[in-house]
């Protein structure tokens, strides 16, 4: 029960993070090594902005507005130039991770020595079920990992820039033919990832209750699990690999040893990688071939 | 020069050497077999620790609490060569699980993800090789050779100097081979190298090899010069250390990218060291890192080829019989336009 | 050098485009107009489908000038093209696999407003009357015939004028292709649409149209009627599947040189 119960509470964080990670690789295509670094960005700027405020709902707005503005200029403006550029595949892959580089190390000298903390909150256990005492803060993440799948789900299925969303993660050369601007579709892919992306990030910060300049990378690839064990681009997929993910690293952490539960995940992530690269992600995976 | 120049010096060209071997075994990874090859520190690492435990001995343990495999305590020469040769070893598995079945973006997350599955790994398994503390008091080559620190040194360097040649050897080997030459193709086009009949993921499989056994080697010298070697020495950004001096260098050129490794892993970070240092300990490293990303993107952006970029051969697809069978019929319809 | 062809609605001026640094299409002069069914022909790799693109907006255009009812769209993007009324089937993913075909038709009128696009659904809806039962499928599913018949209703949402058709029949049974050929295709061109057609099956295309181009090494070698062209026995030698190749003189037909 208490898996179940924490790992529904680590699937809500996965959700949010991997559904961001894959809205936004399905609709650009580009491969973003920077999001995690994204992820520790949003925390850093709650916690110095709004004076290392607890309060979910400020740190979730301040996050999420700081995931999206990072993101956008990130990946529309900078990714985005190199792209025009004419870089492609792997020299992406590298345009990402020299940002990445950039931020997490310079938000590690801002850090500094100590690791940063938030102030104990008043955590009250909020849910008890069958012995297990979720509090209020965890609580909070699984309803609003809900609501936002829930959003999500809507904006795709029923909205015009949604089903726009999906044409480009389908077919970019078909939506343009369509009379579709895939640069406006980017740059609301981009906007989306960046919100859920800071979302999840202040909801990892103050859940943990402290971080420091690398929390969001080894993160980042365990939400990438629950994408690509999902299917990348596919938003859905990804909230049932949060649920998968969840769980295994709760009972891996459990029942191997805590040191373990990342790691589960992870060779999840390449056993899905490699035994099922075609059938998962038949549309995207025979196209791309190293351009550099 | 002071004396203590001097060892400084021939302490650079030491790692000089070291990060050399490492940055030509990943340019025949990426450079030639077009290998997104993220997880190149794990072949650093494991030449690193089977070199080490190979070469240390289970009796003679100065730290008492570690523990590992092994520790047979054989000659030098063997256990860096076995370094070498885990390395190629693991290039077998590497090769078969990322570059047989997955291409461009799914290799590179799969090779990244095995990096820190690796580390995470051997950091949490304390028997294998003294787990997050890592091996430490490495017997060094030579090691009962009474000399100087500083005399040996210079007999550090003549021996990293000699595996240098070695790696040269080998890379431009494979470079100026028809070997190479196919892989260069492979990179350019998989399908016009099938079309002529090679097995793209053989010549793939024997590029990682050799650069398995290359980075192998470049640990194995690492670990028997700084004596130590825990899951700190080699985190996955590592890597991108190598790649940036290939993309400052210029990919697929040995030439260029050993003056990436001088700009890059000897320039930016060895160097500077001897800068005076500021804020608290490892603000300096950083900056060092913010510079390296930046560097990536400057070159990225300005200089995608590198400094000394690779000679380009033209190669086409097969298409020219297609197009000069078509020249023929334009020219037949054209005559007949004509008369 | 028009025999009885409309005003051209579309007309392409020596244009040239490729990929990288190699042209695939090089210096050809086109133009079709409303309501005729203009198909270019040739052998594989003679830059064909590259001539589509390039009109579509999809590859650049290196020199020459698309004029679209009149306008320089050469240097337009392809979505503009396309909001402009061209339209354009791709030989391939031609629909999008994972939207249903509703939603296909949806973007296919993706400007349109409510109002609008209701009207379209239901004038797709009663030219093609398969659609009805497909809605809600995944155009993924579809067999060929019915992909290209949702990608026919997609490019027709928009009410183009202006349709792009890169080889509709490939990979269609023979019964959908006479189908899409003698049916939908010259449908669509009575509609007052100029449909630009490149085909694999060229006498089947030939014969319902009105303007024939023989593509060949990036260049049109030759231009004509329908029966002009089935004249030319070399063109039937090498294209059309029939005769010898020539060994004697042929006399020119329409005016192609360099």
């Amino acid at each position: 029960m208490t898996i179940v119960l924490f790992g529904l509470y680590s699937a809500a964080l996965y959700a949010i993070g991997g559904v961001g990670f894959t809205l936004q690789f399905g609709v650009t295509n580009v491969l973003n090594l920077a999001y995690g670094s994204l992820i520790t960005s949003s925390i850093f700027v709650e916690y110095y902005l709004t004076g290392h405020s607890t309060n979910l709902w400020l740190a979730m707005l301040v996050g999420g507005a700081a995931g999206t503005v990072l993101s956008f200029v990130v990946g529309f403006v900078v990714v985005g130039a190199f792209v025009r550029r004419g870089a492609a595949g792997f020299s992406i892959a590298m345009v990402t991770i020299g940002i990445s580089l950039m931020i997490q190390y310079t938000l590690e000298a801002i850090q500094g020595p100590v690791v940063n903390a938030y102030a104990s909150s008043n955590r009250s256990t909020l849910l008890s079920v069958a012995g297990v005492n979720l509090d209020s803060q965890q609580v909070t993440a699984i309803l609003v990992a809900v609501v936002l799948m829930v959003v999500v789900h809507l904006v795709l299925r029923l909205t015009k820039l949604g089903l726009a969303m999906r044409a480009t993660a389908d077919d970019v050369s078909l939506t343009r033919v369509s009379g579709v601007s895939p640069a406006r579709v980017r740059a609301l892919a981009w906007l989306v990832s960046g919100a859920l992306c800071g979302v999840c990030g202040v909801l990892l910060g103050i859940g943990i209750g402290t971080f420091d300049a690398a929390i969001g990378n080894d993160f980042f690839i365990t939400a990438a699990a629950a994408a690509i064990a999902g299917g990348v681009g596919k938003p859905y997929g990804a909230m049932l690999g949060a649920l998968v993910v969840g769980i295994i690293t709760q009972a891996s952490s459990a029942i191997i040893s805590p040191a373990f539960s990342s790691i589960s995940a992870w060779v999840l992530l390449v056993a899905f990688l490699i035994l099922r690269p075609q059938g998962i992600f038949a549309t995207y995976a025979a196209e791309r071939e190293i351009v550099a | 020069m002071s004396q203590s120049t001097v060892y400084y010096l021939s302490g650079l060209g030491i790692l000089f050497v070291i990060n050399l071997v490492a940055v030509w075994g990943l340019d025949l990874h990426f450079g030639f077999a077009g290998v997104n090859s993220f997880a190149f520190i794990v072949f650093q690492a494991v030449g690193a620790y089977i070199t080490g435990v190979f070469s240390l001995s289970r009796a003679n343990t100065p730290v008492t609490f570690e523990t590992y495999i092994l520790g047979v305590h054989w000659p030098w020469p063997l256990a860096l060569l076995l370094g070498g040769i885990a390395g190629a070893v693991l290039a077998v598995p590497v090769g078969w699980i990322a570059v047989r079945r997955l291409r461009g973006d799914y290799q590179a997350m799969a090779m990244l993800v095995l990096a820190l599955i690796a580390n995470s790994l051997i950091a949490a398994e304390t028997g294998w090789f003294n787990g997050a503390t890592g091996l430490e008091s490495v017997p060094q080559p030579f090691g009962n050779l009474n000399v100087s620190l500083y005399d040996y040194h210079w007999v550090f360097l003549a021996l990293a100097a000699v595996c240098g040649i070695v790696s040269w050897w080998i890379a431009r080997g494979i470079a100026r081979s028809p070997l190479g030459r196919s892989m260069r193709a492979l990179r350019e086009s998989e399908s016009a190298l099938a079309a002529l009949g090679r097995d793209p993921n053989r010549l793939r499989t024997i590029a990682l090899v050799a650069g398995g056994f290359l980075g192998g080697l470049s640990g194995g010298l690492l670990i028997q010069y700084v004596q130590a070697w825990g899951p700190a020495s080699w985190l996955y950004a590592e890597t991108f250390l190598f790649f940036t001096a290939i993309i400052i260098g210029g990919r697929g050129n040995l030439l260029g990218t050993a003056l990436g490794t001088l700009l890059v892993p000897i320039g930016i970070v060895e160097v500077t060291r001897e800068l005076p240092q500021f804020g608290y300990p490892g603000e300096f490293a950083d900056f060092q890192w913010v510079a390296i990303g930046a560097l990536m993107l400057v070159f990225l952006w300005f200089r995608p080829h590198g400094l000394i970029p690779e000679r380009r051969r033209v190669f086409r697809p097969g298409g020219d019989d297609a197009s000069s069978g078509q020249e023929a019929s334009a020219r037949a319809l054209a005559r007949g336009s004509q008369r | 050098m028009a025999h009885g062809r409309p005003v051209p609605s579309l007309v392409a001026e020596n244009i040239a485009s490729g990929y990288g640094s190699g042209l695939v299409v090089r210096g050809v002069s086109l133009q079709a107009g409303p309501g005729e069914i203009v198909t270019i022909v040739g052998p594989n790799g003679s830059g064909k489908s590259t001539l589509l693109r390039t009109i579509a907006g999809l590859v650049p255009t290196a020199e020459g000038r698309i004029l679209h009812n009149g306008a320089d769209a050469s240097r337009r993007s392809a979505e503009h093209r396309a909001r402009a009324g061209m339209a354009y089937v791709p030989q391939e993913r031609e629909v999008f696999a994972s939207l249903t075909v509703r939603e296909n038709l949806m973007m296919g009128g993706f400007g349109l407003s409510r109002k609008q696009l209701a009207a379209a659904l239901e004038r797709v809806y009663s030219t093609y009357s398969i659609l009805g039962r497909l809605e809600k499928m995944y155009a993924g599913r579809l067999s060929g015939g019915e992909r290209k018949t949702v990608a026919m209703a997609r490019v027709m949402m928009a009410s183009p004028d202006v349709v792009l058709l890169d080889e509709p029949t490939a990979n269609l049974a023979p019964i959908p292709t006479a189908k899409l050929l003698q049916e939908d295709v010259p449908a669509l061109a009575s509609s007052g649409v100029a449909v630009l057609l490149v085909e694999q099956r060229a006498i089947q295309a030939i014969t319902v149209s009105g303007w024939v181009y023989v593509l060949v090494a990036g260049k049109v070698e030759v231009e004509g009627s329908p029966e002009q062209i089935g004249d030319r026995r070399d063109v039937g030698a090498m294209f059309l599947g029939r005769g010898n190749p020539p060994t004697t003189v042929v006399p020119p037909v329409g005016a192609t040189s360099e």
